[in-house]
């Protein structure tokens, strides 16, 4: 599969390009700020013009840092996960591109005590600090273009922090919603080709699904969050972790 | 009450100014040039954070009427960061009272519009994916979540097709007497003297009788049409339209 990956120089995104790059063609890009001077990245700006839609030709889906890429002020935060984010998705549905994977962030969901069982049905509880906000409202661009249709969104929300490894790595770090790189490989790959109306509940009726929200932490013992939709919709982890 | 006017050389600022002006001390503001005005004027840019901060300075309430349409940069810029500044401002400054307008496709687009009646403020936002709708639903948000976090209370006024009855048929766009009888534009309809006075309204009712922290109204006068509901822009901004527009919806 031909992949774009957005916030290709940032940690995250040098992460998640290491782990795709064995399954995947991957074509990296991040704005011309960041990807100056790097011969594998292409530097695109995500505006409103040809250089973006140049971008996604070609390209059978895409994968989107919305949270936890570059360090930037409260105002180029905003602009990224809302303008450049809805830039990207105007370009890639009008293209054609199937499928736009969002790497959110579990952390919209941190307010909640831990002792709930808080699963993909709770609503978002993000806080002002620009990191969360714009993670929220990245979510919200994604979900009005996946109620229109036109290209299948999964919304990850994954869990923190990020460790290297496997998932006995991550429930050795004693972090209750911690998510390894491992399962994150394995949580993208699985949100590239899944049904993502396999957990709906009208059986007789068509039911196109456009858009999925869905929680990807690792399956530790007393795992913070519920795995139930990543089991339905992504065929992991079944009877694992908190669920 | 000491009152930042946000976008105030808009279409719709004449009208709250003239609601306004002889009640409250206002400093309008807006990327425009200096209107014919004997309030305080600021000359100054939405989506500049630092300008909205300075200039809300001193103030008691923020009123939102800034907005930008056709052109996407600045669309984000006026319509969603635009928002974001103005909560800052608000914070920083400790006011508690905001007052944000919009269209009312950032509310009801045409995931409701399309299909249902009776669509009322207080269903779930969903804007599509329109420029306009879209970015102004996102500064709605950032708006929303600002009052989850801080004692600051928000009122929204949504608007659509506005009119003078004196010239009904001189909509916004230059629509002229063509829109008369058209009836895709007909049932969110409001005169501008109207549009003011709920305006007022908002500004002037006590904080303690919001039911919550961030209540949203669809302001428009009466009319049969039943696919929109303003009751509660009625009862608790006790709001009361003066124009009824028969003339767009009456054949006799």
């Amino acid at each position: 599969m031909r992949l774009l990956l957005t916030s290709a120089t940032s940690d995250l995104g040098r992460s998640v390009a290491g782990l795709l790059a064995q399954h995947h063609d991957l074509v990296l890009t991040d704005l011309a700020g960041h990807a100056d001077g790097d011969a594998d990245v292409m530097a695109c700006d995500l505006g409103d013009d040809e250089s973006t839609d140049r971008l996604v030709e070609g390209i059978d889906a895409i994968v989107h840092i919305g949270h936890g890429g570059h360090f930037a002020s409260a105002s180029d935060l905003l602009d990224v996960h809302t303008r450049c984010t809805y830039n990207l998705l105007m370009a890639a549905r009008s293209a054609g591109v199937g499928r736009f994977v969002n790497l959110s962030t579990l952390r919209l969901m941190d307010d909640y005590p831990e002792n709930l069982t808080v699963t993909e049905n709770w609503r978002p509880a993000p806080g002002v600090e620009p990191v969360i906000l714009s993670a929220h409202l990245c979510e919200y661009v994604c979900r009005e273009f996946g109620r229109e249709g036109g290209i299948k969104i999964a919304n990850l929300r994954l869990g923190f922090p990020l460790i290297d490894g496997d998932t006995a790595a991550a429930a050795n770090s004693g972090e209750s919603a911690a998510l390894s790189s491992d399962d994150l490989a394995t949580a993208i790959n699985a949100a590239l080709i899944a049904d993502l109306g396999a957990d709906s509940q009208s059986t007789d009726a068509p039911h196109p699904v456009s858009f999925r929200t869905i929680h990807v932490q690792s399956p530790i013992p007393n795992g913070r969050f519920l795995l139930k939709r990543a089991a339905s919709i992504l065929g992991l982890w079944e009877g694992q972790g908190a669920a | 009450m000491n009152i930042l006017i946000l976008g105030g050389n808009g279409m719709l600022g004449p009208w709250v100014i003239d609601a306004l002006g002889d009640r409250h001390r206002l400093r309008i503001t807006d990327i425009g040039e200096s209107p014919v005005i004997t309030h305080e004027w600021r000359q100054i840019d939405v989506s500049s954070l630092d300008d909205v901060v300075d200039a809300a300075e001193g103030m008691d309430a923020i009123i939102n009427l800034s907005v930008l349409r056709p052109h996407r940069k600045i669309a984000f810029e006026v319509n969603t960061r635009g928002n974001y500044n103005m909560m800052v401002a608000a914070v920083t400054h400790g006011i508690q009272r905001v007052i944000n307008t919009g269209p009312h496709f950032q509310m009801a687009g045409p995931g409701y519009e399309d299909w249902d009646f009776d669509l009322n403020p207080d269903m779930p936002p969903q804007p599509g994916t329109r420029l306009y709708a879209h970015t102004k639903a996102l500064g709605q948000e950032i708006d929303r979540v600002f009052t989850t976090k801080h004692d600051i209370y928000l009122q929204t006024l949504l608007f659509y097709h506005l009119y003078d009855p004196a010239d009904l048929g001189s909509g916004p766009g230059g629509s002229g007497m063509e829109s008369l009888g058209n009836d895709m534009m007909t049932p969110y309809s409001i005169a501008w003297s109207d549009a003011g006075e709920a305006i007022r309204c908002a500004v002037e009712l006590p904080l303690g009788r919001l039911p919550s922290r961030a209540e949203t109204y669809m302001v428009f006068t009466d009319i049969p049409h039943g696919m929109f509901n303003n009751s509660k822009a009625r009862k608790q901004l006790g709001w009361q339209p003066r124009y009824h527009l028969e003339r767009l919806w009456n054949k006799s």
